[in-house]
């Protein structure tokens, strides 16, 4: 027995002095585990908890054709307000013939039963984003699916803690630097639109694989931020904050604020009083006034900005508005602010636009538009039109910006609820076909932003003549 | 024999060989540095919660030592702060402990200076057994430590535990009884936007220590949860629910009455929000009357407190509401009920406004109307703790760096007890001896968030209490 132990032992030993050699040779190797290189996660991105769940190859083909000269409007029809599509889509429209051209056709453990309050378009009208808010019975988070503008395919699914995507905006910052602005819900509560964990908002580089480049929590903002508005300077972005519900600011329990973020820090650098529930902001082109919609007030209040440091922006002016008014959009002149009375929180359903003459800050006239539950409007590049859309009526009102005249209604495909738009213009570059997106729902951009601040005509093909 | 045991130390030595070499294997090698498995420290104070809302324990130290002060049966004592703040000559963030029959000092804290030579505090608190002090250490402007919540050993006045929270501003501490008899003591950081030492970009919202497991945190909320800027928090008696003010993102625009803020009623079984009331300008400070019927709160901004009407079973359409409001003098912040709930005396303490305070305003709480103005001379009077028995009401003076303690029925000044070091105090603690079967028993029986233990029970019944 004693020698089969001490063999034992000494293979035992034998074996250990292997493993020795084999540990120092090789030990380091095998003690580290290669982790997937995420290339993608920027600090701003895991501090306000964004994700990237899913990445995909984009190609395929086309949805829909373009050419040179064409000027298209994307918008997106959800499954909400008696809607009767089944599916969560983006929806392309000829804004020429105002017919649509195209409907995607996402695959439904992303889009049945899914909605959506908004959507965007990148810069370069690469990417389409359509927030999707899943069903009770969803397996899959609230996400922001984001699109190949082309084939209209699911390219990168973003996921935040809040799981509630809103609307998404393009701006350009003080350094010219192109980006996309997404904002969720923010609510507190549960079911759709609210939740225990909320997100904030956060910045997208389009030009970098929508990687996260800025953002703020609602532990950032100490409340609970709604819509944001980046001002012409590129550097402040304007939040409204209306309160922890939407109870409480609809039924004028509760003033709200508006944030003055400055971008460069990602800091508030005022906090402008509001009246109750403070939803939406508009700036003149030459970034002394702001507009704010004060829904609960069925007002909107005009800011004046401050160019002196140390010096805050102040409500100088009230002007009254048709029920819960939601969006707000300045005419090409700046003349104009009009009001897309939506009957936010309201019984009544919103069915007209008012428009509010920016001079005297007086009520200028009252639009009946039949346009019901109407949350945005949208100005074409060319300053001709306002493009309303319709919760409830399941349509988009082309409303001629002039004359105040319905020049078109475009039913949405299959009675979706549409919730704003993207104008995107085509032009025949060096190299091929070249997107620009010149509208949404913050505003112009790009060409269209450019001759309106010249005050020249905007064209498709040339931009700003 | 001999033999057999030279075999078996040869064969000790096979094995103990093996044994080391195998163990090289698997990287447990002490020596060259390049095993491939740490071994973490065991971290069994972190828990859910506390990686939840952030806070961390940095530092245990122990807090053995000789007793900083003598104390025996029957004694009553008073703890509070004095900070560096308020126009203060004090040097150094201390603990006070006062004889409250004597209404004198007996003991100073003396802690090492990295925590507490040119920091402050705006608040105190003693856990339930009077074993912890939690000192609030607003680091000053060039300290390298984090600001802190310092948890002192409350008979040595030793750190015993250092406490780190995301923005590092500890504010108030609190003790109350939950729903299920248990004892806990609720900490609130200050969440104000901005930076300096009552500001930060980052903010903790509040958190729950348990006292009887080395004060790990078993509850709280962010801002991000409550979707604002929780101020301060107080438990209703059902000790179920806790009621925190939420003045809004800064202080200027709460405190000029530019914004409005609301109270959050936040179920502390689920740390869900079941109402949020609306609220004037800033609100701040909440009591509730001893059969929970009704809140009084603090509007800073407007000068008044507001009284809401309690719902006995939270449900839908049982909305809690504002039913009465009562003119205060200038910045009220801290209230206190009368013994038997039939005043409100409200602190002064011209919070937010140019002028000091130096009033305190008594409320018929019954009528809601003022019953009178008490002039104290307390200057910035931020905190009124009842003395357990219900006879006195000690004012906490910020500015004139004194506690002032007055006849609870006659309004009479009865003592100006100054502080140690002219530093400014912010509230405090009795703490009642009794002999027990094993030794002295302490228990904190009064303190920023009203009555507790025999205390309570006393007062709930209307019979006097006995020390």
């Amino acid at each position: 027995v004693s020698r089969k132990w001490r063999q034992l032992g000494r293979a035992a030993a034998g074996l250990a002095a292997l493993g020795v050699v084999w540990s120092l040779t090789f030990g380091p190797d095998r003690s580290t585990v290669v982790a997937q290189q995420d290339d993608w996660t920027t600090d701003y991105a895991r501090r306000i908890g964004v994700r990237l769940l899913e990445a995909r190859s984009p190609s395929g083909t086309p949805a829909y054709p373009v050419a040179a000269g064409d000027l298209l409007f994307f918008t997106n029809t959800g499954t909400s307000y008696g809607s009767k599509s089944p599916k969560n889509a983006v929806v392309v429209i000829n804004a020429r013939t105002l017919k649509p051209i195209a409907v995607s056709d996402l695959e439904p453990a992303w889009s049945e039963g899914w909605t959506s309050h908004g959507i965007g378009v990148s810069p370069d009208a690469r990417y389409v984003y359509l927030p999707a808010i899943p069903p009770v019975k969803a397996t899959n988070p609230g996400s922001l699916l984001v699109l190949d503008a082309r084939t209209l395919r699911i390219v990168q699914i973003l996921t935040t803690p809040g799981g509630r995507p809103h609307h998404v905006k393009m701006y350009e910052d003080w350094e010219s630097r192109k980006r996309v602005l997404v904002e969720d819900f923010n609510w507190l509560g549960s079911g759709t639109f609210g939740s225990k964990d909320g997100t904030g908002f956060y910045a997208l580089d389009p030009a970098d694989r929508n990687r996260v480049v800025g953002g703020m929590t609602i532990g950032d903002v100490r409340g609970t931020p709604y819509a944001g508005f980046t001002a012409p300077d590129g550097r402040y972005l304007y939040f409204s904050v209306p309160g922890p519900t939407m109870a409480f600011g609809v039924s004028q329990q509760l003033q709200g604020w508006v944030s003055k973020i400055d971008m460069q820090t990602w800091t508030v650098a005022q906090h402008i009083p509001m009246g109750h529930y403070p939803l939406w902001t508009v700036f003149s082109q030459d970034g002394q006034w702001a507009w704010t919609t004060n829904s609960g007030d069925e007002k909107a209040f005009k800011l004046q900005r401050s160019s002196t440091p140390g010096q805050g922006d102040k409500v100088v002016a009230q002007a009254p508005t048709g029920p819960g008014p939601y969006g707000l959009r300045l005419s090409i002149d700046d003349k104009e602010l009009w009001v897309a009375d939506k009957g936010e929180g309201r019984a009544t359903r919103g069915k007209t636009v008012t428009v509010v003459d920016t001079e005297t800050n007086q009520l200028k006239r009252t639009i009946e538009t039949d346009c019901v539950v109407n949350d945005h409007l949208i100005l074409s590049p060319d300053g001709q039109q306002m493009w309303a859309t319709c919760n409830q009526s399941h349509e988009v009102v082309v409303i001629d910006a002039k004359s105040y005249q319905v020049k078109a209604r475009i039913p949405m495909p299959n009675q979706g609820d549409s919730h704003g738009g993207s104008f995107v213009a085509y032009r025949q570059g060096p190299t091929g076909l070249v997107g620009e997106t010149v509208s949404d729902t913050n505003g112009l951009h790009g060409s269209a932003r450019e001759a309106a601040r010249k005050g020249v005509p905007w064209s498709v093909t040339s931009g700003a003549n | 024999m001999g033999a057999m045991s030279l075999r078996g130390r040869r064969f000790g030595m096979w094995v103990l060989a093996g044994l080391v070499a195998w163990a090289a294997v698997w990287g447990f090698w002490p020596g060259d540095g390049r095993g491939p498995v740490v071994q973490a420290q065991q971290d069994n104070w972190t828990t859910e919660a506390a990686r939840t809302v952030g806070v961390r324990l940095i530092e245990a130290r122990d807090a053995s030592g000789r007793p900083a002060y003598p104390v025996e049966a029957g004694d009553l004592l008073f703890f509070t702060n004095v900070g560096t703040a308020y126009g203060a000559k004090n040097t150094t963030n201390s603990v006070v402990v006062i004889n409250a029959k004597t209404k004198k000092p007996i003991a100073v804290s003396d802690l090492d200076p990295e925590w507490s030579r040119g920091w402050t505090s705006h608040g105190i608190g003693v856990s339930p057994d009077a074993r912890y002090v939690y000192l609030p250490g607003l680091a000053a402007p060039k300290a390298s430590n984090p600001g802190a919540l310092l948890v002192l050993d409350a008979r040595t006045l030793k750190i015993a535990q250092v406490i780190t929270s995301p923005a590092e501003r500890p504010h108030h501490i609190k003790n109350f009884q939950d729903w299920t008899g248990r004892h806990r003591v609720l900490v609130e950081d200050f969440n104000w936007l901005g930076s300096g030492t009552m500001r930060s970009s980052v903010g903790t919202g509040f958190y729950v220590l348990d006292h009887t497991d080395s004060n790990k945190v078993v509850g709280g909320m962010t801002p991000n949860d409550l979707r604002g800027a929780p101020y301060a928090g107080f438990v209703a008696p059902d000790g179920r629910y806790l009621y925190f003010s939420n003045p809004g993102p800064q202080m200027p625009p709460a405190a000029s009455g530019q914004l409005k803020g609301w109270l959050a009623k936040i179920d502390m079984q689920t740390w869900t929000i079941v109402q949020n009331i609306p609220m004037g300008a800033y609100p701040l400070w909440t009591v509730f009357t001893q059969d929970g019927q009704f809140a009084w709160v603090t509007n800073s901004g407007n000068d008044k407190v507001v009284k809401v009407q309690r719902v006995s079973t939270p449900g839908p359409g049982q909305i809690e509401r504002v039913v009465a409001e009562v003119p205060t003098g200038p910045g009220p912040y801290g209230l206190r009920m009368s013994i038997d709930d039939k005043e409100l005396w409200v602190a002064d303490k011209g919070e937010g406004r140019g002028e000091r305070g130096k009033t305190i305003t008594v409320i018929d709480a019954v009528a809601n109307k003022v019953k009178r103005t008490v002039e104290t001379d307390c200057l910035v009077n931020d905190h009124i703790i009842l003395s357990p028995d219900g006879q006195e009401m000690w004012a906490t003076c910020n500015q004139s760096h004194e506690i002032v303690v007055l006849d609870a029925r006659t309004y009479a000044t009865k003592a100006r007890i100054p502080m140690p070091n002219q530093g400014d105090s912010h509230g405090g603690s009795f703490v009642v001896y009794r002999q027990g079967p094993g030794g002295l028993v302490a228990e904190t029986v009064s303190d920023l968030s009203g009555l507790h233990g025999s205390a309570r029970d006393a007062a709930r019944k209307g019979t006097p209490w006995v020390p």
